[in-house]
């Protein structure tokens, strides 16, 4: 099995439930210790409102909604940062109502060359079956839900596709997800959980692509 | 402000993302993906599939049912937007990781510090002990070296985007809120009922 080169990744951490924007300013996450101060004074702030608050940091990108809040990072040096800032904000705001969240790993491969792709398209997506009045049919995105086999909980999505960041790149994208009943709940899976998501993301990804290798 | 237009505040001017179209790839073309423009309205619904996605009542019609192949009616995943392009609005760099440690202080002498390093890369690896000057912390982070302190090290391949690259090593002690004094009582308290729990007082 041949691997190929994660050349871009990413990971974020989804919360679904009640949230007041307003409140995660990058001074705020300086002043509880979350962010280094020199970060959050150079924090490029797209807006900060009641309804959307947006800004990105040298390794984080935040985005909260009322009703989502989405952490991000690029590349995998970023994870024990990512995880240690949403265990650090929602032990601060444990009352905060969550009801689903989410974690995610992007990751973008370049292939050796186009026929890798195609073989890996047609693998996945094979074509025989799709009817002959559709001229050259190609996989355009294509998403599988799972459970894991080592938890009881939670749903897995695993989606591939061209990448939009590579040229002959293909993009994985592993989500894990769960419904709870508190900010305590989150804590306790982001902070016990993620990092092992990130490596169980990282080896479908690896299994899914090598699929294109030739047999 | 609906939320098409709170999400279009998102989307970063200065994309520089060099994209190929989802349909097929095509190097030479250099128009960016467009990030979180795309989405539906409202397209995470607590439960149920996104309207749009599944439209004309397909799930009332083939109705909830055993598993099957093809998945029926299922929560939209918990993702982030749009992830294939939105997280890497343009990277100007990334640190492309080589190996990956978690130290924890032990203590610090004048100029040195000594740390317990467990290998995040190879987590099989036996912990290792190191001294680092306190000079390889970074200065908004030396307020935070204390023994028991933790901290990430990241030795890698800084990369930009025209190519050059070069060795890179990062720093960056955890940070974490400080204890509430509510927090301390309740860990005192449970310390104490577990040390009752193993007769040890």
């Amino acid at each position: 099995m041949s691997h190929l080169t994660c050349e871009l990744e990413g990971a974020s951490i989804v919360l679904l439930g009640d949230l007041n924007p307003a409140i995660f300013h990058p001074g705020w996450f300086a002043a509880n210790n979350l962010l280094r101060k020199s970060e959050a004074d150079d924090a490029t702030i797209q807006v900060v409102t009641r309804e959307l608050t947006a800004f990105n940091t040298s390794w984080l990108r935040l985005a909260v909604l009322p009703d989502r809040f989405t952490a991000s990072c690029i590349g995998a040096d970023g994870h024990e940062l990512l995880r240690d800032l949403v265990v650090g904000t929602f032990t601060l705001l444990a009352h905060t109502p969550i009801r689903r969240f989410g974690f995610n790993r992007d990751q973008h491969f370049a292939a050796p060359d186009r026929d890798y792709i195609m073989r890996l398209g047609h693998k996945l997506a094979p074509k025989d079956v799709w009817p002959a009045s559709l001229q050259l049919p190609l996989l355009f995105s294509m998403t599988m839900k799972a459970t894991r086999a080592d938890k009881a909980s939670g749903n897995v999505h695993v989606q591939i596709a061209p990448s939009r960041n590579l040229p002959l790149g293909i993009f994985v994208q592993v989500n894990e997800d769960r419904e709870v009943s508190s900010a305590a709940q989150v804590v306790d899976a982001v902070k016990n959980e993620f990092i092992e998501a990130m490596t169980f993301a990282g080896k479908v990804a690896q299994e899914l692509v090598a699929q294109g290798d030739e047999k | 402000m609906s939320r098409s237009q709170l999400l279009e505040v998102l989307d970063d001017p200065h994309d520089l993302s060099l994209g190929i179209d989802p349909d097929g790839p095509n190097p030479n073309n250099t128009s960016s993906a467009r990030r979180f423009t795309a989405l539906p309205p409202s397209p995470y619904p607590e439960s149920g599939p996104a309207s749009d996605a599944m439209g004309l009542g397909q799930t009332m019609l083939l109705g909830p049912t055993a598993p099957t192949a093809i998945l029926q009616d299922h929560p939209v995943p918990i993702k982030a937007l749009d992830a294939r392009s939105a997280v890497f609005s343009a990277p100007m760099e990334i640190l492309r990781v080589l190996q990956k440690w978690e130290g924890t202080v032990q203590d610090i002498n004048g100029t040195e510090f000594t740390a317990r390093f467990s290998d995040l890369t190879n987590p099989e690896n036996p912990p290792e002990f190191m001294t680092m000057p306190v000079e390889e912390v970074p200065t908004p982070d030396r307020e935070l070296l204390a023994p028991g302190a933790v901290f990430y090290w990241v030795i890698g391949y800084r990369e930009r985007r025209d190519g050059h690259r070069e060795r890179a090593s990062s720093i960056r002690f955890q940070r974490l809120p400080a204890w509430t004094a509510s927090a301390r009582t309740e860990a005192k308290e449970n310390a104490h009922r577990l040390a009752q729990e193993l007769g040890w007082t």
